[in-house]
């Protein structure tokens, strides 16, 4: 099987977020990981290629620092990646996605394509479905269980409520994959090794005939949220604190 | 009876022959084996003057074993009257072969005082297998191995001494012809046989076929004995003194250093048995499975599979029976230690806190961690097998150099207010306070780097703090098995250390301080390190800290409290030999404090359960080790305990609260920030 | 003076709650703009009388010929879309919720539109909306530029603002072609009854100290008597104490509620970043020291075994 995953280099969620400028943050002083989601679709993707073989190729579009999260791809198990330089911090999910579908056409007919359900850094939802769109693929996203039957994959989803929906979509497709499909590995040593000598194609955008002017959105600020302050602790026993705190609730703030 | 005494010659001949021909062939096959095993150990012979003393107070005056008062005593009086009787056997091996043989004739005076004195020593091998035997029968205490083995040992070596005595009692029935040595009266124990059972009314003939009969008997269970030693755990007879001979003279101890980056390098840590060095097959042959190490563990003690004794027996028993493998160097047939239905399990190996008790009790100088650290690393870096909830601690580690993955960036969030200044604002600081993750981002860590931080200001003391400059020690990951992950963080450590080449590093916890001070050399940083309680109690020392009040009781308005325990940190205490310090400074901050010992304290101090990385794994088997600690710190009546490590006081509260307990955990800095204020 | 189509989701044939405040934002400041409420299911009539206060002008329930809206979710997401064409559509907005996030990504790569998911603010007059970037720690303000703006807004986080109108009932039967790729084989329903903690207007959530599954009772006779959904951190999702699905924070669900009550929380960023936007928080916690003590709103420093079932008394 040849497996494409896409994968994102995201500020680790746990890193302080210094912001630049009007629209940018400080991206050298902070620590970088592969957006997590993403290690569930790597995961899966390295699975099947154990079971059925054939290669899993990571794909990445972000700054050259995005290397490493290929790396740590491979270390879990992907055969090779593939990098798509941008220079900007952000870039829309359009021209992503397009990035993505030309890079991986250039390499290859694919036969499945993992990706994370979101990007924990833009929170944009829709890369996925979008590449799927422009290559006429199926698409599901928020997976937490597949298999292949007879050809296709059937997977399941949550919907709300704790609700699940069982679909069902030929190969190839694209699968967007969340917490619970599995459980990412820990990369054994001599892998994290190797992955740093398993071969990466470079490209630019403009190699693949896309332009990041093309954008139809634009970041236009980013500014950070403060910590709320000035918390009032209520004073008092218990059941003085309670009867307080539910006057306020219900005659100061109005919420209940 | 010549022709009696021709075919004996010719019979012992062939005995001795056969008997120490197979005792050299089986030893020579174990030393052979000892020097084909593959892992390799940088070792120097030093201090050769220091090692025979070693020898001299420890074999000879058996003191490590008599750190167990009965069971040492007992093995002490085995031990000589064994020694004692060997130079007789030995003459009666000889003189079986050549008649001639007669030191009796040549040396009389001599001759005769060393028999009478062996005979008394020999009687005491008695009274001290009598010991040994109560034990096994009656007291049979859990960590003591009561097999085959054992029971042959016991009774061939009692077989020995017994036939010695009869060797000798008939002996002195014997007639004595002329000049010939007269040894009526030379066996003032062996004699007693005679009175006891009338041997003197037997005839001349009976008394010489007595003698005789004796003699192979004897002949029969000492040559057995002989060939029986090396497969045994009595090889400790052979491997005990040279293995003390050799032992680290230093009780601080580094893990040895693994060079990941080696590119040829097809394995790490101990995956299989040939992988061992050879100090390691020393180790393993010293081994008497004497339970030792077992009474002191904290896991064996608490229902886990772990036994250091079991490990080291295990490991034994692995690598004999795969000695034919590792002799002819096929390392490929040799399999993997943690394999389907091997005794070493996950479990077995996870279990460790390395606390070093095992180490520090061990009659024969062991060093049981080894083992299981090395074998840890290589299921950690080539298995990637470890406690699935390790995951989250190794990514956090990774990612944000702290153990539950706070912000890097806010490493010095816990000084907010207090003025404390940064290392790279003051790197000319005559302490660079080392504090630790727990000291940072831990509740209850912080609230004692708190007190350290204030306690240091109140005393003068010129420091600052890297901050986020600082990454965890490292520690904890190394002791996990992530050898690759822990030489990560040591070496960003390093690299910050050496930019700012710090006079003195202070440390608040012992792990910091372990490992800054004992296994950051080996990555180029060595500076002098001191861990808290010493520097504190050298601040008092020196009046720049005075104790102003005294601790006021649980919640800060009880009486002041009297009665306080101290919690030996095993990472203070068995890997570093702080025992005093902390009691010291605990005496100096308080006037007229009751220092009480907890049942286990010093080097037999109990571990809180937290260390090798265990304070950060589920603990699901057996008795929780935090809560057997608590328990005996309220059973001691102490209406405090004081911890000098942040985790040892999280453990100890923990437990304290789960035994429903009042009584309060608080550290030695905050006692003397309380104490000083 | 714009058309907007606002997508309606309902539940059980019942309208969410939720899409009152979808309408609000729609309606933005001047009040001009013309509403369209769209249904992919449920009863016209119903919707009618739900969303009648909240100021749409049109209730236009959509039927596909030639597609299963219940099997494809790409025949759903084509049928909204042929709406938005057919009743040329300045912008489109709906809830942000699983169903929704799906839909609108669906339709926004169909439509090779520019779309917007899990808004916090929306401006339809300037194509602005607000959204977090990096987990809540930041807030990005993100410039739409296409004929048609697509936005999902985040549960509750704009406040319903009821402001009555009259709406009429128009159907609208659209052409879908189903590129029947993916089909949707059975749909496993949870045990019912329970808010669903993605919407609700007020959460309490329960931490480790909870201590046990069996303790979550607790919090669950608050709840009723709050009519509040029921939460878990983390840390009591890993110790086994709650599922899942009832985890807040990170990893877990992302909520906006007015009010969300946090018992035996220590306040972790994790956990933090999946409740933020909260209106009002409170923090009940035994340890004065915890840091939820400082990015609360209101606090009470005691045992949540006690001062829960204070709280459940109080409120009845």
């Amino acid at each position: 099987m040849k497996i494409y995953v896409c994968v994102k280099h995201v500020p680790d969620t746990a890193a302080n977020i210094k912001t630049v400028g009007a629209n940018g943050f400080d991206d050298a002083d902070c620590k970088f990981i592969a957006n997590p989601y993403d290690e569930y679709a790597v995961e899966q993707a390295v699975r099947l290629m154990e079971s059925q073989g054939g290669e899993v190729v990571v794909v990445t579009v972000g700054k050259a620092a995005a290397m490493a999260t290929l790396r740590s791809a491979m270390a879990m198990g992907a055969t090779r990646g593939i990098l798509v330089t941008v220079e900007s911090q952000f870039l829309d999910s359009d021209i992503t996605s397009q990035a993505l579908k030309a890079a991986i056409e250039k390499d290859g007919k694919p036969d499945l394509i993992f990706t994370g359900k979101v990007a924990v850094d833009t929170e944009g939802f829709q890369t996925a479905y979008r590449l799927a769109e422009a290559m006429n693929l199926p698409v599901v996203n928020e997976i937490l269980k597949m298999e292949l039957r007879g050809g296709k994959a059937v997977v399941e989803r949550e919907i709300g409520g704790g609700s699940r929906e069982v679909l069902e979509a030929g190969l190839p497709c694209v699968l967007g994959a969340t917490k619970g499909l599995n459980v990412p590995r820990y990369p054994k040593f001599p892998d994290i090794m190797k992955a740093k000598k398993k071969e990466v194609k470079q490209m630019t955008l403009a190699d693949l005939g896309l332009s990041a002017a093309a954008a139809k959105t634009e970041l236009a600020k980013l500014e950070k949220v403060p910590d709320r302050t000035g918390a009032k602790i209520i004073p008092g026993p218990a059941r003085e604190a309670v009867k307080e705190l539910v006057r306020i609730l219900r005659n100061d703030e109005k919420v209940i | 009876m010549d022709s009696y005494l021709v075919v004996k010659s010719i019979l012992m001949l062939v005995a001795l022959s056969a008997a120490f021909s197979v005792f050299f062939i089986r030893v020579r096959r174990l030393f052979r084996l000892m020097r084909s095993v593959q892992g390799k150990l940088p070792f120097t012979l030093d201090r050769v003057k220091e090692r025979l003393m070693v020898l001299l107070t420890d074999v000879v005056g058996q003191s490590n074993v008599r750190r167990k008062a009965l069971p040492g005593v007992a093995h002490t009086l085995i031990l000589f009257g064994f020694l004692a009787v060997q130079p007789h056997s030995l003459e009666l091996m000889l003189k079986g072969v050549c008649p001639a043989f007669d030191p009796a004739k040549w040396i009389p005076a001599v001759y005769g005082g060393y028999l009478f004195v062996a005979d008394i020593l020999a009687a005491l091998v008695l009274v001290g297998f009598a010991y040994a035997i109560y034990r096994r029968v009656v007291e049979r205490p859990k960590y003591l191995t009561l097999g085959t083995d054992a029971n042959l040992i016991i009774l061939f070596t009692c077989g020995i001494i017994v036939t010695f005595q009869f060797i000798n009692a008939f002996q002195a029935l014997l007639p004595v012809h002329g000049a010939a040595f007269d040894y009526r009266g030379a066996f003032p124990v062996s004699g007693l046989w005679i009175g006891l059972l009338g041997l003197g009314r037997l005839g001349a003939g009976q008394i010489a076929a007595g003698y005789e009969i004796a003699y192979w008997l004897h002949m029969a269970i000492i040559l057995g004995f002989l060939v029986y030693i090396p497969g045994s755990k009595h090889l400790h007879l052979l491997a005990a003194a040279p293995n003390v001979f050799l032992k680290p003279l230093q009780r601080e101890k580094a893990m040895p250093k693994t060079d990941i980056e080696n590119e040829s390098a097809v394995t790490f840590g101990l995956g299989k048995v040939s992988e061992l060095n050879w100090k390691n097959v020393l180790n393993l042959y010293a081994c008497t499975e004497c339970g030792r190490c077992e009474e002191q563990c904290p896991a064996a003690q608490t229902g886990k599979p772990l036994s250091p004794k079991n490990v080291i027996h295990d490991f034994k028993l692995d690598l004999l029976a795969q000695a034919d493998a590792i002799l002819a160097q096929k390392s490929d047939a040799v399999e993997p230690i943690v394999r389907e239905a091997s005794p070493i399990t996950a479990d077995v190996i996870w279990s460790c806190t390395t606390c070093r008790a095992c180490e520090d009790i061990c009659p024969v100088n062991i060093e049981q961690l080894d083992f299981i650290l090395e074998t840890r690393k290589h299921q950690v870096l080539m298995q990637a097998s470890f406690p699935p909830e390790m995951q989250a601690t190794f990514t956090n580690l990774e990612n944000q150099a702290n153990p539950w993955g706070f912000s890097a960036d806010t490493r010095a969030d816990w000084s907010k207010g207090m003025n404390v200044p940064l290392m790279c604002d003051h790197p000319e600081a005559e302490i660079l306070y080392f504090v630790g993750c727990a000291g940072a981002f831990d509740d209850r860590g912080k609230k004692i780097a708190q007190s350290m931080a204030r306690v240091l200001q109140r005393a003068g003391v010129d420091f600052a703090i890297l901050g986020p400059e600082e990454a965890c020690n490292g520690d904890m990951a190394r002791r996990a098995g992530n050898e690759y992950l822990a030489q990560m963080l040591i070496k960003q450590n390093v690299e910050v250390l050496n930019q700012y080449k710090p006079k003195k590093i202070l440390t608040g916890c012992p792990h910091c301080f372990n490992i800054i001070k004992n296994e950051y050399p080996q990555f180029g940083a060595a500076y002098p390190v001191v861990h808290h309680s010493e520097l504190l109690h050298s601040l008092f020392r020196q009046g720049r800290l005075k104790s102003v009040q005294w601790m006021k009781g649980v919640g800060g308005n009880g009486p002041a409290v009297e009665a306080m325990a101290f919690h030996d940190s095993c990472y203070l205490g068995r890997w570093n030999g702080i025992y005093d310090a902390p009691r010291d400074l605990l005496r100096a901050a308080g006037s007229g404090i009751r220092l009480t010992e907890l049942r286990r304290h010093g080097e037999k101090g109990f571990c809180c359960g937290a260390g090798g990385g265990r304070m950060f794994m589920e603990e699901a088997i057996g008795k929780r080790i935090n809560i057997e600690r608590a328990e005996e710190v309220i059973a001691s009546g102490a209406a405090m305990v004081a911890a000098a490590c942040p985790f040892c006081a999280t453990m100890l509260s923990d437990g304290l609260r789960d035994c429903q307990s009042a009584v309060s955990v608080k550290d030695i800095a905050e006692i003397v920030d309380e104490a000083t204020a | 003076m714009a058309t907007i189509g606002i997508w309606i989701e309902t539940e059980g044939g019942k309208v969410k709650e939720t899409n009152f405040g979808v309408i609000t934002a729609a309606r933005g400041g001047s009040g001009e703009n013309t509403l369209l409420a769209l249904l992919l299911d449920g009863s016209a009539e119903a919707a009618k009388e739900a969303l009648a206060p909240y100021g749409v002008h049109k209730i236009v329930p959509l039927r596909a010929e030639g597609a299963d809206l219940d099997q494809s979710p790409d025949a759903r997401a084509r049928t909204l879309a042929a709406a938005v064409e057919k009743l040329s559509l300045n912008a489109l907005l709906g809830l942000a919720t699983t169903p929704g996030r799906d839909l609108f990504a669906r339709l926004a790569a169909y439509l090779k539109l520019p779309l917007a998911s899990d808004c916090v603010a929306v401006d339809v007059a300037r194509q602005t909306v607000c959204k977090s970037h990096f987990s809540g720690k930041t807030v990005a303000t993100i410039q739409m530029k296409a004929p048609v703006m697509l936005c999902a807004l985040r549960p509750n986080a704009v406040e319903a603002q009821q402001s009555p109108t009259s709406p009429e009932i128009a159907p609208l039967t659209v052409t879908v072609q189903d590129p029947a790729r993916v089909r949707v084989l059975e749909v496993k329903k949870a045990p019912g009854g329970k808010i669903d903690l993605a919407e609700a207007n007020i959460i309490i959530t329960g931490g480790r100290p909870i201590g046990s599954a069996e303790n979550y009772k607790i919090l669950e006779a608050c709840a009723q008597a709050l009519g509040a959904a029921v939460g878990a951190s983390r840390a009591a999702v890993d110790a086994g104490f709650a599922p899942h699905s009832m985890q807040v924070g990170q990893t877990g669900k992302t909520v906006s509620p007015k009010l969300y009550i946090g018992c035996g929380l220590s306040g972790s960023v994790q956990h933090f970043a999946g409740m933020k936007t909260s209106k009002v928080i409170v923090a009940i916690n035994i340890d004065k020291d915890a840091p939820i003590f400082e990015k609360c709103d209101y606090g009470i420093i005691g045992d949540l075994f006690e001062v829960v079932p204070m709280l459940t008394e109080a409120l009845k």
